[in-house]
């Protein structure tokens, strides 16, 4: 079982569970930050990054979501394929041009239960256990 | 994509973040190999020099958070 061990991020001394992870969009790998957040159903991204690799977002399936204030998010999902550390897997993955946060986000989906995911807070740690 | 590449951008972020924000928060920005190529108000702007620069990599392109984006989250 592989285990990836990743930083929480600092800013200001405020700490943060946020990771780097690759995302592949048509031929390109792709590196990009999020918030890991496991009360998001799924991941979101901003639509800039797709739109940035001339990934067309607007292929994937439409979806609404509903956020923490109440409102609803206009999503498109597809199936891509993601990495963390060493570790590939398809995943649901949703572009938004509504991210109302000031990152992206990495949620449950296929990656909750792709690995085991343990946010230690004493030692600002994640680690993300393969199943595997 | 190389794990070590992407373990290497983890890094920088984990180490750099608060100079980032010192410099470009809310500002969008490419980091290759070690350093800031460029900066843009968007990831548009920025991902535009990226294929214009004809790197043999995609680098990171992140948005840097502001000075305040990690307090009060609640998510």
């Amino acid at each position: 079982m592989a285990r990836q061990l990743i930083r929480y991020k600092r800013l200001r001394g405020q700490l943060a569970p946020v990771i780097t992870f690759g995302i592949r969009l048509g031929d390109v790998w792709q590196a990009v930050d999020a918030y890991v957040d496991s009360g998001a159903a799924y991941t979101v991204l901003t639509h800039r990054i797709a739109e940035g690799i001339g990934f067309d977002y607007k292929r994937g399936q439409p979806l609404q979501l509903l956020v923490g204030d109440g409102r609803s998010m206009s999503i498109y999902l597809h199936r891509l394929e993601l990495q963390i550390g060493t570790i590939r897997f398809d995943a649901a993955v949703g572009f938004t041009e509504q991210l109302g946060l000031p990152f992206n986000v990495l949620g449950r989906a296929d990656v909750f239960s792709r690995f085991t995911v343990c946010f230690d807070d004493a030692t600002h740690v994640l680690s993300f256990d393969s199943r595997d | 994509m190389d794990p070590e590449e992407l373990k290497a951008y983890d890094d920088y972020l984990a180490d750099h973040l608060d100079e980032l924000v010192d410099q470009y928060a809310g500002k969008a920005v490419a980091i290759f190999e070690g350093r800031v190529l460029t900066v843009g108000e968007t990831e548009t702007d920025v991902y535009r020099w990226v294929h214009d620069a004809g790197l043999p990599r995609m680098p990171f392109v992140l948005r840097v958070p502001r000075e305040h984006d990690f307090e009060n989250l609640f998510i």
